[in-house]
């Protein structure tokens, strides 16, 4: 048994959702600032966080309005060609933090950097942080002037870390922020965007054919649109698909304005799952998807995986493109074996517990963000290979895939995808 | 015309949160920083090279909105207290993000209060992040030695004893810098008392009155070194060896410093000569560093170097025509007219066309960036020319 804390699946489950141990709750406890947490401490700081995401917004610039501690890892990203001369700061000392006098400068700055660009850009993305949030500003009329002053348009980007647990989190909020520029126009039958993540779906994900049986033809994801004026088409989309819970708000802020309804899908890996997802998907639009060539290619797959991978061990961590106990059960349902789960379980995860715990009761769930997970010794663990960037991590020796890649896998290709990687480092 | 941006191309130096996170990094203790998360991810992710391969006790208290806006100080200590029961750390030390200073909150107080519950000696640094790294190192050292410095009369002096004041990664290369330090005191017949706070215990620290000199490799430490010198009268020597003249006026300055009982600022001194050479160079950087190289390359390069330090050191640490300013525009007008500078690579944007350049990564500017392309510069034979690109 590992000195972290740790409980298992069936005790659990039995204890309840309102009795989840202090433990796992990271609001309860210090954080434990290991590379495994990067994911909770730092979206930022690999992947998309509030800044990178502002910039999804083709030909947009954005100034940073921040002490120096919170924009300082930006310059790694200005390393980037994508985001070489997109980022300006504005740094605030403690005059400005009391006086509020940056406010002042704020609107001359983004005139400043508007003036000083060979090409005006498309916008100017203000991202502000907890500073501002805690000052109570009210960055939607300080935008105005800004906009005024530089004849652009200019977003808020709130880089609230504070508001992390809370209704908006950033990145919930920064999704609406990069939507926002979207105005009303006809919308069209033949057109659909994809919302959710900040990268495209690879291209094989089985999505992009079976909107296209139902013939449409123009599918957008903003990571795709490659100038402003492509970026404003995506108006016309007569619905929005969600894949990532943190854009509903986002969509919904798109259905309230330009009156475009969204459907939301999970980011499931049990394929008969993902078969009543479709399907489900396909009676809201009004047509049937014929999915069978992919389904039964992912059931081969899981059949031929879970023949020679059957005795292994697995392990799964949260700091993945994945739901961890989503992941967890799927693979227990498929046949495998889950003996240990680093994840953050929830109102919004705790309804797969009872699946697993029925399935597995032994799996040790710990959580990465426990101070006492700097006692997890991977000698005293039975697991035998992980999945996830975290789990990695505690596993350094095993036989793992960090599964966090930036183009976003989903449905039956991600099932087909993440057995494949396993395949690779399992042989 | 002063531009109302800050900077487009370049970075700013790390925080004080990331100083003194550094600063103890290896010790023992568990550091805690009160803050939602942000202050304490740019340190982990961006600052600390340790980060990855050693584990060290460094928390976050994970505050949240209502915390902020109500206070919660109860939450914090009972947290810090519990995770301390369990972890047994030699120290706690608190730090904080900007959130917690505008609040108000007293970290002092709260670090009282824990010391009180948990029995474990407990301090506090309330910079908020609006400092420099230097400026949470300084503090943090100073708490360090305030709590755990035992007094000359408890130690037995070392002849020729030397302690190692401000090394940390921010500052110092994890590339054989730190082994090449300790390796040109062994050379010239210096003890290592301890290094404040790399490959030291904290009970050498703690035994660190048995030196007779301190030498400060970085404006980091200067306030530590002040201390002890105040409290211990315990001499100290400001610089570091770079390249070999540097690396021989050093040494001259250990012995100086031991025999006469007299503090030396040797990174302030300059080669009067240099003044009328024709090449105008400029380092940019940390002013112990920045300092220590520009008499270097006066003397090994015939250069006129002058300082640009962007971290309002204490002006005793530069030389008297050196400059300090912080912002690109202010930088930029300053190297203007310059032949060479020598500065982290991240200063390229600003340097002039034509002019050559001396790039020299430095963590606590540039982060990971450059991290591989890191120099050891730490008493050796350097081809300075060699080093130089054309922008």
């Amino acid at each position: 048994m590992n000195n972290a804390y740790s409980i298992s699946a069936s005790e659990l489950y039995q204890l309840g959702r309102e009795n989840i141990p202090a433990e796992l709750q990271s609001s309860k406890n210090l954080i434990y600032s290991s590379p495994a947490t990067l994911a909770f401490n730092s979206p930022g700081a690999q992947g998309f966080g509030v800044k990178r995401a502002g910039l999804a917004v083709p030909e947009s610039v954005m100034l940073l309005v921040s002490p120096g501690c919170c924009g300082r890892n930006t310059a790694a990203l200005g390393r980037d060609r994508k985001y070489a001369d997109r980022f300006y700061y504005l740094l605030q000392d403690d005059n400005d933090i009391i006086t509020g006098r940056h406010l002042n400068r704020i609107p001359e700055a983004v005139k400043e950097i508007c003036d000083s660009r060979e090409q005006r850009p498309s916008a100017v993305m203000l991202c502000i942080t907890c500073v501002d949030a805690l000052l109570g500003t009210d960055m939607e009329r300080v935008c105005r002037r800004c906009s005024e002053a530089a004849q652009v348009p200019v977003v808020p980007c709130y880089m609230y870390a504070l508001t992390r647990e809370g209704r908006l989190p950033p990145m919930a909020s920064v999704r609406r922020s990069v939507y926002s520029l979207l105005e009303k126009m006809p919308r069209k039958s033949n057109a659909v965007n994809i919302m959710g993540y900040f990268s495209p779906l690879c291209d094989d994900c089985e999505l992009y054919s079976l909107l296209q049986q139902t013939g449409v033809k123009h599918i957008r994801e903003i990571s795709r649109m490659e100038s402003f004026a492509e970026y404003k088409l995506m108006a016309e989309a007569n619905f929005n698909l969600v894949l990532d819970s943190e854009a509903r708000y986002a969509a919904q802020d798109l259905s309230d304005r330009l009156g475009i309804p969204y459907i939301e899908l999970a980011n499931l890996h049990n394929i008969d799952k993902i078969r009543n997802q479709y399907a489900a998907l396909g009676r809201a639009i009004g047509c049937n998807f014929d999915d069978e060539k992919f389904y039964n290619a992912a059931a081969e797959q899981i059949r031929s995986f879970t023949e020679r991978f059957k005795q292994v061990n697995f392990a799964v961590g949260e700091w993945l493109n994945a739901d961890s106990f989503e992941l967890a059960l799927a693979l227990l349902e498929m046949g495998l074996k889950v003996v240990e789960i680093y994840g953050t379980i929830g109102e919004r995860n705790f309804v797969y517990l009872k699946k697993i715990a029925a399935l597995s009761p032994d799996t040790r769930i710990y959580s990465n963000l426990s101070p006492s997970m700097l006692n997890y010794s991977a000698e005293k663990s039975n697991v035998q290979a992980v999945i996830g960037q975290d789990a990695m991590y505690y596993h350094p020796a095993k036989a793992g895939i960090k599964w966090n890649g930036e183009r976003r896998q989903f449905g039956y290709q991600a099932v087909n995808d993440l057995l494949t990687q396993l395949t690779e480092v399992l042989k | 015309m002063k531009k109302i941006v800050y900077s487009q191309g370049i970075s700013c130096y790390a925080s004080d949160t990331a100083g003194v996170c550094s600063a103890l990094f290896e010790l023992g203790g568990m550091t805690v920083v009160h803050d939602a998360s942000g202050c304490n991810s740019t340190y982990a992710t961006f600052d600390e090279p340790r980060w990855y391969n050693s584990e060290s006790m460094t928390y976050i208290s994970a505050l949240t909105e209502n915390d902020m806006v109500c206070g919660n100080d109860e939450k914090l200590i009972a947290d810090i207290v519990r995770a301390a029961e369990e972890l047994k750390p030699a120290f706690i030390m608190l730090t904080c993000s900007v959130i917690p200073l505008m609040t108000g909150c007293d970290l002092d107080a709260i670090a009282r209060e824990v010391e009180n519950r948990s029995g474990i000696t407990s301090f506090a640094v309330s910079l908020g992040g609006l400092k420099n790294y230097t400026q949470g190192m300084n503090k943090a050292f100073c708490r360090l030695a305030e709590r755990f410095l035992k007094a000359p009369d408890k130690v037995s002096k070392i002849p020729r004893g030397v302690n190692i004041l401000g090394a940390t990664p921010l500052d110092l290369p994890l590339n054989g810098s730190l082994e090449a330090i300790k390796e040109f005191l062994k050379r010239n017949n210096f003890v290592l008392q301890s290094c404040w706070a790399m490959d030291s215990t904290l009970e050498e620290l703690s035994n660190s009155a048995a030196a007779e000199v301190n030498w400060v490799i970085s404006s980091g430490a200067l306030a530590l070194a002040e201390y002890m010198f105040e409290k211990y009268h315990i001499p100290f020597v400001c610089g570091v060896p770079l390249g070999r003249a540097a690396a021989e006026a050093l040494r001259v300055d250990l012995e100086r410093a031991i025999a006469e009982k007299c503090n030396i600022y040797s990174c302030a001194r300059r080669c009067a000569a240099a003044e009328k050479e024709k090449t105008a160079a400029f380092i940019i950087g940390e002013s112990v560093f920045a300092g220590s190289l520009a008499y270097t390359l006066q003397q090994e390069c015939r250069w006129n170097c002058r300082v640009i330090d962007p971290l309002a050191s204490d002006q005793v640490l530069l030389g008297a025509d050196d400059l300090q300013c912080s912002t690109e525009s202010e930088i930029e007008t300053a190297i203007a007219d310059s032949d060479v500078v020598a500065a982290d690579n991240m200063y390229e944007v600003i340097v002039p066309e034509g002019a050559l350049m001396l790039k020299i990564p430095h963590t606590a500017f540039s982060g990971r960036c450059y991290r591989k392309q890191q120099l050891n510069l730490i008493d050796r034979k350097i081809d300075w020319e060699n080093l130089l690109c054309r922008k």
